[in-house]
């Protein structure tokens, strides 16, 4: 029987804790059978790239509406709980790598009653000053944590930062630079025109914050350069459409990165993927962080791209607004220096070393 | 009853916490005795008497179909009872529309590409016997389209379910 793994993903603000995974498993052999457990209502994309999918709707998500429909957190947790158990006997993991900022009671107790697996916490770090600690606590509880590593580690000020129990890794993005599309096939499939500049503008998914009047600014700000034609992220997972004016190319797919190549600049949220990605792929950005995340700590993220001149960054506090923020990022000169800086940074993926990890203890595993 | 069914289940749990095997009357239904191994399935009878649940399974049918299976399904269920709607399809909206609480089940082509030694019809009857007693409930129907027919049909289906009464 082939050596399987179990990967169970938390909902989270974005497609964060899926994207992860997903870009973890794709880089392990083919040999290994991968099943995703997601809370994520991105389950459909895991599905779509051609994953193995089970979902389970998560504590937070209403989609019981109504009094009538809703679980309370108890209860939903004893479901998680026998979700949990009956997918382990069924599928028989050696491994499962939780993706999540909180271990739930329910993953927690199904734990406790399954000794064979190997369960490890795929734990990201820049988790927000002072919050977390009776999550991060919940660590002793797995057999290991891994940390997929962070450009702006040095920012981080969470109670993640001083946990000894974990092996670090570098920051985990989807798609090699060598899977992304030339220029030219870029701006031809999402029918742009070659001669002029693409700004890509993608502020999350909207679930959790207000982006629609954020987005109507960055798009209004933009048009006023002639030189700039727009590329707008429609989120897979937004529950909303955003109104905005016609003049723009419009997109709703994964993985969006694949067009990277066409973009010249971007103004986006900080979220871990998106940050990495286009830090990564050395596009000049505007980081506007969404502070309304339970524990990911974006501003910290967008501050240290900008104190670094590896790219700009706003949120509602600054003195400076987000219009000249915009400007700064449409002077050429400026997106050229920070494009050189980008250069310089590291550019190994984590997900080829979790991947090679995970094997080597599967390996093991069925060794014993 | 509510508060008397709440007072129970925390006498029950107590006392499997200290390893007890217990016998419990719950309105004239002698449940028991019941071990820690077993505690499970005796959480979910009691939650199922809490709150309870009405499962409508729509493997295989697309999101037009699901939404008559719903209307079809209201009929059936008592007032307070959840809905919950098992499909193959992420039909989110779908499920949101009936407030109705969505668990997705892999279709027969996914189950063949990870090469399970299950068939697609006993995967379905094994993930029932779990929903059920997840959520504690034996109200079970499955919509299905007749052969010949227009129209889709409800049927009662009766999952294997851990727990029982005596």
């Amino acid at each position: 029987m082939n050596a399987t793994v179990l990967f169970m993903t938390s909902n989270g603000a974005g497609l964060g804790h899926l994207t992860r995974l997903m870009a973890i498993a794709r880089r392990m052999p083919t040999t290994v059978s991968k099943v995703f457990f997601t809370l994520s209502r991105g389950a459909n994309v895991a599905i779509e790239q051609g994953f193995y999918v089970e979902y389970m709707a998560s504590v937070e998500d209403r989609t019981g509406g109504g009094r009538r429909g809703r679980l309370s957190r108890r209860r939903w947790n004893q479901i998680l709980r026998d979700r949990l158990i009956e997918l382990l006997a069924l599928y028989e993991p050696n491994i499962v790598l939780f993706d999540g900022t909180y271990p739930y009671n329910g993953l927690l107790a199904a734990m406790d009653q399954s000794p064979r697996p190997i369960f490890i916490w795929c734990r990201r770090g820049m988790w927000r000053r002072g919050l977390g600690h009776s999550s991060a606590a919940r660590a002793d509880c797995f057999h290991s944590v891994i940390e997929p590593g962070d450009f702006a580690a040095d920012f981080d000020h969470g109670v993640t930062k001083q946990c000894g129990k974990k092996v670090s890794f570098p920051p985990v993005w989807y798609l090699d630079e060598s899977e992304l599309l030339e220029r030219e096939a870029a701006v031809l499939e999402l029918g742009l025109d070659p001669g002029r500049l693409c700004a890509f503008v993608q502020l999350g998914a909207g679930n959790i914050n207000e982006i629609g009047s954020l987005a109507g600014r960055c798009v209004r700000e933009l048009q006023r350069d002639s030189r700039v034609q727009i590329v707008f992220a429609d989120s897979t997972i937004s529950r909303r459409r955003i109104e905005l004016e016609d003049d723009l190319v419009r997109v709703r797919e994964y993985p969006l990165s694949r067009y990277a190549r066409a973009f010249d600049l971007a103004v986006t949220a900080a979220g871990y993927n998106t940050y990495h990605e286009l830090m990564s792929y050395r596009v000049p950005s505007l980081f506007v962080p969404n502070t309304r995340t339970k524990l990911d700590d974006q501003a910290a993220r967008a501050r240290y791209a900008e104190a670094m001149e590896l790219g700009l960054s706003w949120q509602e506090t600054d003195t400076s607004s987000l219009e000249s923020k915009i400007r700064l990022l449409l002077d050429d000169r400026r997106r050229s220096s920070i494009k050189e800086r980008l250069a310089d940074l590291e550019q190994r993926n984590g997900a080829d070393e979790i991947a090679r990890h995970l094997t080597t203890l599967l390996d093991g595993s069925r060794k014993t | 009853m509510r508060s008397r069914l709440a007072r129970l289940k925390w006498q029950v749990k107590d006392g499997l916490h200290h390893g007890k095997r217990i016998v419990a009357d719950v309105g004239h239904r002698i449940l028991g005795p019941w071990t820690l191994a077993r505690s499970l399935s005796l959480e979910a009878y009691l939650s199922s008497w809490l709150e309870p649940t009405c499962i409508l399974v729509g493997v295989g049918l697309h999101d037009e179909e699901l939404r008559e299976a719903l209307s079809l399904v209201e009929k059936k269920r008592g007032a307070h009872e959840r809905l919950v709607l098992v499909s193959n399809a992420l039909s989110f909206d779908v499920a949101a529309s009936a407030k109705a609480r969505l668990e997705y089940i892999p279709d027969r082509e996914c189950i063949e590409r990870l090469d399970l030694a299950v068939s697609e019809e006993d995967f379905l009857k094994r993930r029932l016997s779990h929903l059920s007693r997840a959520y504690g409930t034996r109200k079970v129907f499955r919509a299905l389209r007749c052969p010949g027919s227009s129209e889709l049909e409800l049927l009662r289906l009766e999952p294997e379910l851990e727990f029982s009464t005596r």
